[in-house]
């Protein structure tokens, strides 16, 4: 017959055992990160690069800038040819309209 | 190739064949596949989370990502000749950024069942993507059709979609659908699709993979 303080030490043990043997068994199991070596790994913040300012030579005399550059001078400018979304969902309803009634519902 | 999966009306299995192609193309094409989606709780980003609960190892990768950035997503995995990425394009389609989605695409395929709203939302979609890029081929699949059952819109519906885009051979309405509850799809759900699925690839993909859309 054990008594309670017996018995506490016991369970403590056991349980002190299993989660060892947990620990152990995970570091080996889980693999190395070369496993997942072929994942691509995307890194959202990086698109936008910071610009090392500490690089910039402020007293080098600057190029003079083409006539384009002078006026569009703030990076790549992504348009749609000067048409709104608002725009060209106008014109494709009118194009839908035409199309589905065709369809006799 | 890139290759947009989009319909203006939600609930039409966007994606449900966004990750059909992508599991058919990963496993039985072997090529590398990236699929994204957008990042919220929408049906892919849901079972995304549940993927990556349950450590599921996928035949593709997904990538989910803000429509803004679909342009710097495509740039920063490249073209290969033996890759494919496949986009889930939103529904709601008051979004300045689908001007670029659509512009990037090789090819737009847009799931479709043969009731009036859907057909409705379907051809409104199609022509917007049309006046954003007016040389995107289009590739119409119909989808969740019961065999045996009649659809009296399906003759016009089909003359009328064949004068913008293609029409594939339909995909049809599995139970096996319902029960997707990760990225990881059941084998035997792809099987049962592989006839609409191998028509898909030889016919439009193989061609955009050698360079003649």
């Amino acid at each position: 017959m054990i008594n309670p303080t017996q018995f506490f030490y016991g369970i403590s043990a056991l349980y002190f055992f299993y989660y060892l043997f947990n620990l152990i068994f995970d570091l080996l199991v889980s693999g190395s990160p070369a496993a997942r070596a072929d994942a691509v790994l995307i890194d959202i913040p990086s698109f936008a690069e910071p610009i090392d300012a500490s690089v910039i030579d402020p007293g080098g005399a600057e190029p003079e800038p083409d006539e384009t550059e002078r006026y569009l001078g703030s990076g790549p400018i992504s348009t749609s040819g000067g048409v709104t979304i608002q725009e060209i969902i106008g014109l494709a309803e009118g194009d839908a309209i035409l199309l589905t009634n065709q369809i006799s519902s | 190739m890139v290759i947009g999966i989009g319909n203006a009306k939600a609930g039409t299995g966007k994606s449900a064949l966004a990750l059909l192609l992508a599991s058919y193309l990963a496993k039985k094409q072997k090529m590398s596949v990236y699929l994204s989606g957008r990042e919220d709780r929408w049906t892919l980003g849901w079972l995304g989370e549940r993927s990556s609960l349950l450590e599921h190892t996928l035949p593709f990768q997904y990538l989910p990502c803000e429509i803004g950035l679909l342009g710097a997503l495509r740039e920063k995995l490249g073209a290969g000749n033996n890759s494919c990425m496949l986009i889930e394009l939103p529904s709601d389609l008051q979004h300045t950024e689908l001007i670029e989605a659509i512009s990037g695409l090789e090819l737009l395929i847009c799931p479709f069942c043969y009731d009036g709203p859907t057909l409705n939302a379907s051809i409104y979609f199609a022509s917007l993507a049309l006046r954003i890029r007016p040389s995107l081929p289009l590739l119409f699949v119909p989808n969740r059709i019961i065999q045996g059952a009649s659809y009296p819109l399906k003759e016009q519906a089909d003359k009328v979609l064949r004068q913008i885009g293609s029409l594939s051979t339909p995909i049809p309405s599995l139970i096996g659908f319902q029960r997707i509850s990760s990225l990881l799809l059941p084998a035997g759900l792809v099987e049962s699709c592989s006839a609409t699925l191998d028509l898909i690839h030889s016919q439009y993909l193989s061609k955009l993979k050698n360079g003649k859309p």
